[in-house]
């Protein structure tokens, strides 16, 4: 077996793995059946009591569900990076101590955030189907896969500095529902609140969706926005794992929860 | 000795609550996030208002905060329910060592109703710079009928779920039933809607912050909160042993 092959290999078991410790939570399961329909139509009904608003051109209905899509999307892809990161992270450490190459698993951890993203996008999208036909869906499923992505990295990254699956979804959630917010064209926002990780996707997936077109300036500064993170998370994610034998116990002790249930999944 | 007990079990109980920084974060985070935050960046607007007496329009903003309020407290309270139902293990030792089930029940209980007064200042702390009520006491009886309510469904939640699933439900259950079921923002609705946790406590808040608030709704919904209390009561003595002494 050449090097190539055996890097391959890795990569592939290492995929396999996390998509299966994925497969074996009810928890992210159930979230990622419920929460697609429940936002779409949670959002589009708390939305739907506005009067058309003078500054935006969409039904305040229609912009509940497009946000609601967007949220789902992005928490669900969150909360999976976030569970990956939490439940593996031990795992991780050990491979790495047997001599398994950190930056292969950290490949194959955002490998199996993208497998995962895009089931959470269909769904989303088809949910939203029922109340809008988007104008271009292929482009509406790909604004959806970016800001899933986003998340999916946001979710890594959280996982890397507050390695708690209690703590750390409730983190997402506020995150990523006040993004959709601020991000929505809704509201009027100044200074950092403009540069929010969805501040290129939302109006991507807007434009997807109602005018069947695909800014280039929006899709050139959502790709700019994952590939920012991708970096923050690896660099995070390297330190996480990299720190292996160090014994200072800061993942294991981290593992209360049904995470240290599914701690050793990699195998 | 009865009373050194179930004193003992309350100071418990509330340490316990005080050493989880979770919970802390989520009574000052959730009411800020929720009615203060959310309640800003709303669309300056007019929204209608169905079923409230004396008001039909409000501002989106003031409106949002307001229907909030009761909810950001159900939260709070329903997930320190959960964490507080969530001791199974040690109240069976207790109870073999001697205590008796309602004192530790009593000791939850008082947190609950700690957290819940907590929980409810913090909530009106934020509102109030969104909104202050017409009838700020009417107000704080909504708030207090929300968390009490909830706080014994996250107990009957977490009697069946783990800490994480159960946070989940109960993050979305009163989002559910207080944000879309009960809003005052969407015409329409079933009248077995009122008999959900949140119904009286929404509608008490509403009218309270706009309109009349009606006596016979705090009946409503006192009789909710103490029917749910009480299933909660029957799940907690079930999963305990008989009392030794």
């Amino acid at each position: 077996m050449t090097t190539a092959d055996r890097a391959v290999a890795r990569f592939g078991v290492g995929l396999r793995s996390t998509l299966l410790a994925a497969l074996r939570s009810p928890t992210a399961l159930a979230l990622l059946v419920a929460l697609p329909p429940l936002v779409v139509v949670g959002y589009a009904e708390a939305m739907a009591g506005f009067p058309r608003l003078p500054f935006v051109e969409t039904v305040p209905k229609t912009a509940g569900r497009l946000n609601g899509a967007l949220f789902a999307t992005a928490f669900l892809a969150g909360l999976l990076g976030l569970f990956q990161v939490v439940s593996a992270a031990r795992a991780d450490r050990r491979l790495v101590v047997a001599g398994y190459p950190r930056a292969t698993l950290f490949v194959a951890r955002l490998t199996s955030v993208l497998v995962v993203v895009a089931v959470a996008a269909a769904l989303s999208l088809a949910t939203l189907w029922f109340g809008v036909a988007p104008e271009a869906p292929l482009a509406a499923f790909g604004s959806l896969l970016l800001a899933g992505l986003t998340y999916g990295l946001v979710g890594v990254l959280v996982g890397s500095v507050l390695p708690r699956e209690l703590e750390g979804s409730l983190v997402l959630v506020t995150l990523a529902d006040m993004d959709a917010i601020l991000s929505s064209g809704l509201v009027e926002t100044k200074g950092l609140a403009s540069f929010t990780p969805l501040h290129a996707a939302n109006p991507l997936f807007r434009a997807a969706v109602l005018d069947g077109t695909l800014p280039s300036d929006e899709l050139r500064a959502g790709l700019a926005t994952v590939a920012g993170l991708a970096v923050l998370t690896a660099v995070a994610y390297l330190r996480l794992v990299g720190t292996a034998g160090s014994g200072d116990g800061t993942v294991e002790s981290a593992g209360d929860g049904p995470a240290a249930d599914t701690g050793g999944d990699v195998r | 000795m009865t009373r050194t007990r179930a004193g003992a079990a309350l100071v418990a109980s509330a340490r316990q609550y005080a050493r989880t920084p979770v919970l802390l974060a989520l009574l000052v985070a959730v009411p800020a996030y929720l009615v203060g935050v959310v309640g800003r960046v709303v669309p300056d607007a007019q929204v209608p208002l169905y079923g409230v007496d004396g008001a039909t329009t409000a501002g989106a903003a003031a409106a949002f905060g307001t229907l909030m309020a009761p909810l950001a407290v159900a939260l709070v309270a329903g997930i320190s329910g959960l964490f507080l139902a969530d001791r199974t293990a040690t109240d069976r030792r207790l109870v073999v060592a001697g205590y008796r089930p309602w004192q530790l029940l009593a000791g939850r209980l008082g947190v609950l109703v700690g957290v819940t007064l907590l929980a409810s200042a913090a909530t009106l702390a934020a509102l109030a710079t969104v909104r202050v009520p017409d009838q700020p006491g009417a107000f704080v009886v909504a708030l207090l009928l929300a968390g009490l309510g909830y706080g014994a469904v996250g107990a009957l939640v977490g009697s069946a779920l783990d800490r994480l699933p159960g946070t989940y439900v109960l993050l979305f259950a009163p989002t559910l039933d207080g944000f879309l079921v009960q809003s005052p923002l969407a015409s329409g609705g079933s009248d077995l809607a009122g008999y959900l946790p949140a119904g009286a406590p929404v509608e008490l808040a509403m009218a309270a912050a706009y309109g009349t608030p009606d006596l016979t709704v705090v009946g409503r919904g006192l009789a909710v909160a103490a029917l749910l209390a009480a299933a909660a009561t029957v799940v907690f003595y079930r999963r305990l042993p008989v009392a030794q002494g």
